[in-house]
Parts: structure tokens; C-alpha cells; sequence
């Protein structure tokens, strides 16, 4: 697993976000996990997140990302992500409760990598985190820094 | 002072005839228009004579009616002054004199093409108002779909998660009654998940747009028979008529197909050899699709509540189900305008029956 990479759950219930800790915990995942409760405090961590003064600005950062949120919605947030320069290429996993087909239709359009439904029975969930951590903590490579900068640079208007 | 309205002023053909002494006192222009006798004409004259009206009973038993009631309304048959014939809805009001004896009838009159054409006008705007509460239905039954989706199955995974977590933490130094406890909420829980699935699968066939296509069913049930009979080592012979064709949404009927296929397959678990067929039949020049197995069937005294979401005619433990499979099935054809029904017998397996009828014109929702 790349430790380096920070998950960060954006989640509204205290319930789900424990049973999402504890499952990462019991898929071994040992990286740094940011549980953010609401769709504002998101984009208020990652517009830091974007700046240079920002602890960690090296850091890469997978998005787990409920859909139903309070104050801003999941799906703004999304769209949000998708067009600041420094977060346009972050993967944004959406897992929510919903299998609606206009959340997957506007979830994908709105630029989502991948889209899990919690399962209701635990033991499925965690298989499902443990998948989640493999494949975007251990498999998939992700866009090196260099990449945020540039697009952070091309943004800027110049001097 | 307010212009004064007189019974000239009325579209409608309006006259006043006596009530002992049948003789018209009153005819409006609506009247001159509808039958073609001018007032000159028409005044003195005795109404069921110059007009040979035609009573749906006789014409006494009418004034009797009036003279006690007041009032009287019907169709009668009566001719113009050129000879045509003009039926027309009639309503009679009865006028006394100052003593309170029946004086004269007042009758107003309604040729029953113009009481049609405002019956259809009428049923328009009902339809209309009809189609935005269906609209307004519809959305609301959206926005409780969503809510059901997001929010009714969070609560569940509590449940599940953290009974599940105090069983692995604590699991053996638990009493065995409490581990069944345990494991009693978390299988409710998945129960629970399930059933809203259910629910929600069912609200999406309520929702969906149809698409007709013409749709190959006899491929559809070789496809889902194969699917059905894969890793089975049961002896099951299929009867499938080629060449069965319906004009559908491919996606819902084949969901439709699945459904009573998987119900068949099911309920003749426990032959040891079974059949199950599909075919179609002329009846009253209406194609009826039929799937019919030899299996456990069911006691037609209960077939009422065959189609009943989550409604089981079986016990859990001899046959497995939520009892929704049926349900999607009546929802489907029903969205295609057509019926659904079974017949059956207990232990001498079941038939189910379906149209979907074709429609005239393209553009259905």
C-alpha cells in the first residue's frame, strides 16, 4: 500500500463514517484518514489543500464521497473538485446508499472515477473497502504532484 | 340597474307549454333555431303535436312526475318543422299559479349532439386535470424513491455493522443466547435491505419511459431457460413455440419473463422431473402468452392476492422468496395496458396468462 496517500471520507452520518473507519482498519489500510461531515467543510479542506501553505501539499488524497450531504451536496462537490486546477485529477470514489440511476447517470457525468453502493450487511461492506484499498491505495498509481502544480500554474493569471 | 336576461337571451331552446292544457305560451329564438317553427308559428300550438315528441315512458306517468316533484329531465325524440329528427336532452320545471296549482311547464332543451359534445369537452378537462395530478404523482413518487434510496438503508447498516462488531470483538465470551440475538438483528437487518430493494425495483418499473420494440419472446425464454438450467442438474424439459413476437419494452418484458420463469423453475423444485412451457393463444382475437409449469401451483381461492407486493402464498421455509417476483410482473404488463392472471390447482402446478397489447399509435409514456 502507498501510505502516502491520504483517504479522505466525506460523510454526514457518524454511524457510516465509524463503520467506514472500522472496516478500513480491518482491511489492514493504515494511511491517514480525514473524515470531513458536510459538503462545505470539503471544499473549505481542499481549497487549503490547494494552497502552498497548506501542511502537506505534496500529499496525494483519494476521495470517498457520499452523495445525500448537508449544506453542500455531494454531487457539487464533485463538480467543485472537477474544476480547480489542484483537485481536477484526484479520483473521487462515490459511495453512497443509492443505486438510483440518475445518481450513477449525474455521478459519472459530473466526473466520479468509480461508484460503490454501501451494502446493507457489514461483512460485504468490508470486502468492499478492502477492494476499494487495494485497487486505489496499492494498484493504481496516482498523478504525481507535478501534475496539480502545473495545472495550479497554468490557472494563474499572469503576472 | 342590471340589464335584464330574458329567456331569449339563453343559447338554448326554451318554451313554456300549460300544464292542463298542453298548448306552447312561451318559445324562445333557441327554440325557433332548434326545431324551425318561428314563435308566430309555434304559439297556440300543442307541443307534443307540432313537435310528435317521443317519451321514454308515457307521457301521463311524466306529468304526474312533475306535478308532484316539480321537475322532470330526459331524452325525447321530436321532429323539426322540415321533418328531421332531433333528440334531445330535455329538464321541465313546474311553474304554479298564485293558488299553488300547477299553472305550466317550463322546459329547456338540448340537442344531445351539443349535450355530447359538452359530455366530451367536459371529460377533456377532467382529463387534463387528470394528467397534471398523474404528473404531480409521479414526481412525488420520484422524490420518495430517492429518499428511500438514500436514506432508509443507512440505519440498517448500523444495525448490521455494529451488532456484527460486538459479535467479532466479543463473540466467545458471549453467551450462546446473545450470539443468536446477534445474529437474529443482523439477519433482519439484511432482510430489511432487501425488501426496500424490492420496493425500490418495483417503483422503477412505475417510473420507467417505455420503449416498444418488436421483441423475439421465444428467444428471451430460450435465453432465460439456459440461464435458469446453468449448474442444475435437475431434469427440467422446456416447451418453448418458436416465432413469438410482441411489440414491448425489451428490457421490462424480458424482466417480466425472468420473473415468471424463475417462478416456474422454483415452484417445480421439488418434481423429480418437470416441464415447463411457453406459448401463445388466439382469444377473442387478442394474443394471450402463457407460462405454464407442473408444479406445487396454489389454491385459486387465494389468486386474488397473487400480484400483491410482498404477499407469499408459501411458506418461507418450502419456498424461498420476498414475494415480489409477481408483483414486477403485473406492474410490467400493466405498463404496456395489458392483463395479467393464473390459474392453478394445488399440487397439479399453475398457468399464468398475459397480453401486451400492441398500440395504435406510437408515443406511449
Amino acid at each position: 500500500m502507498n501510505e502516502e496517500i491520504v483517504v479522505v471520507l466525506i460523510e454526514d452520518n457518524e454511524d457510516d463514517q465509524e463503520l467506514a473507519r472500522r472496516a478500513l482498519q480491518r482491511a489492514g489500510v493504515r494511511n491517514k484518514l480525514v473524515v470531513l461531515g458536510d459538503g462545505a467543510a470539503a471544499l473549505e479542506f481542499f481549497a487549503m489543500a490547494g494552497q502552498s501553505g497548506f501542511a502537506e501539499p505534496q500529499r496525494s488524497y483519494v476521495i470517498l464521497l457520499d452523495l445525500k450531504l448537508p449544506r453542500v451536496d455531494g454531487l457539487d462537490v464533485l463538480r467543485a473538485l472537477r474544476q480547480s486546477p489542484s483537485t481536477r485529477s484526484m479520483p473521487v470514489v462515490v459511495l453512497t446508499s443509492s443505486d438510483e440511476e440518475r445518481d450513477l447517470i449525474e455521478s459519472y457525468e459530473g466526473g466520479a472515477n468509480s461508484y460503490i453502493r454501501k451494502p446493507v450487511d457489514f461483512a460485504q461492506f468490508s470486502e468492499v473497502v478492502k477492494q476499494l484499498g487495494f485497487y486505489w491505495l496499492a494498484l493504481n498509481l496516482p498523478a504525481p504532484a507535478a501534475v496539480n502544480q502545473r495545472q495550479d500554474d497554468a490557472a494563474r493569471p499572469p503576472a | 340597474m342590471a340589464e335584464e336576461v330574458t329567456l331569449d337571451d339563453l343559447p338554448a331552446a326554451v318554451s313554456v307549454r300549460g300544464f292542463s292544457n298542453p298548448v306552447i305560451e312561451h318559445w324562445s329564438r333557441g327554440a325557433e333555431e332548434l326545431y324551425g317553427y318561428s314563435a308566430e308559428a309555434a304559439l297556440g300550438r300543442i307541443s307534443e303535436e307540432l313537435l310528435r315528441s317521443e317519451y321514454p315512458v308515457p307521457l301521463p306517468e311524466i306529468e304526474e312526475l312533475v306535478r308532484l316533484g316539480g321537475r322532470w329531465s330526459g331524452v325525447i325524440k321530436q321532429r323539426g318543422a322540415d321533418g328531421s329528427p332531433i333528440s334531445a336532452a330535455v329538464a321541465w320545471r313546474l311553474r304554479r299559479d298564485r293558488q299553488g296549482f300547477p299553472a305550466s311547464i317550463l322546459q329547456v332543451a338540448l340537442p344531445t349532439d351539443q349535450a355530447h359534445s359538452e359530455r366530451v369537452a367536459d371529460l377533456r378537462r377532467r382529463l387534463a386535470a387528470g394528467g397534471t395530478e398523474l404528473a404531480a404523482a409521479v414526481e412525488e413518487l420520484d422524490a420518495f424513491s430517492y429518499s428511500v434510496a438514500h436514506d432508509l438503508r443507512t440505519p440498517l447498516r448500523a444495525l448490521n455493522g455494529f451488532s456484527r462488531s460486538i459479535q467479532e470483538d466479543f463473540g466467545a465470551e458471549l453467551p450462546l443466547a446473545v450470539q443468536d440475538d446477534l445474529a437474529r438483528i443482523q439477519r433482519a437487518a439484511d432482510r430489511m435491505g432487501t425488501l426496500i430493494d424490492d420496493l425500490l425495483r418495483l417503483s422503477r418499473i412505475s417510473r420507467a419511459v417505455i420503449d416498444r420494440q418488436p421483441v423475439d419472446l421465444s428467444g428471451l425464454v430460450h435465453q432465460l431457460a439456459a440461464e435458469l438450467a446453468t449448474g442444475s442438474t435437475r431434469q427440467v424439459e422446456w416447451q418453448i413455440t418458436p416465432g413469438v413476437w410482441a411489440e414491448a419494452d425489451q428490457g421490462l418484458v424480458r424482466l417480466a419473463l425472468e420473473n415468471l420463469l424463475a417462478n416456474a423453475w422454483k415452484f417445480t423444485a421439488k418434481n423429480s422431473s418437470a416441464s415447463i412451457a411457453f406459448g401463445v393463444e388466439q382469444v377473442g382475437g387478442e394474443e394471450v402468452y402463457t407460462v405454464c409449469d407442473d408444479g406445487a401451483g396454489f389454491d385459486m381461492a387465494q389468486a386474488g392476492k397473487l400480484f400483491t407486493p410482498f404477499h407469499r402464498l408459501h411458506p418461507t421455509r418450502e419456498f424461498e422468496g420476498t414475494g415480489i417476483g409477481l408483483a414486477i410482473v403485473q406492474r410490467v404488463v400493466r405498463r404496456h395496458g395489458g392483463r395479467v392472471w393464473a390459474s392453478a390447482q394445488t399440487g397439479a402446478g399453475a398457468v399464468f396468462h398475459f397480453t401486451l397489447p400492441a398500440l395504435p399509435a406510437k408515443g406511449d409514456r
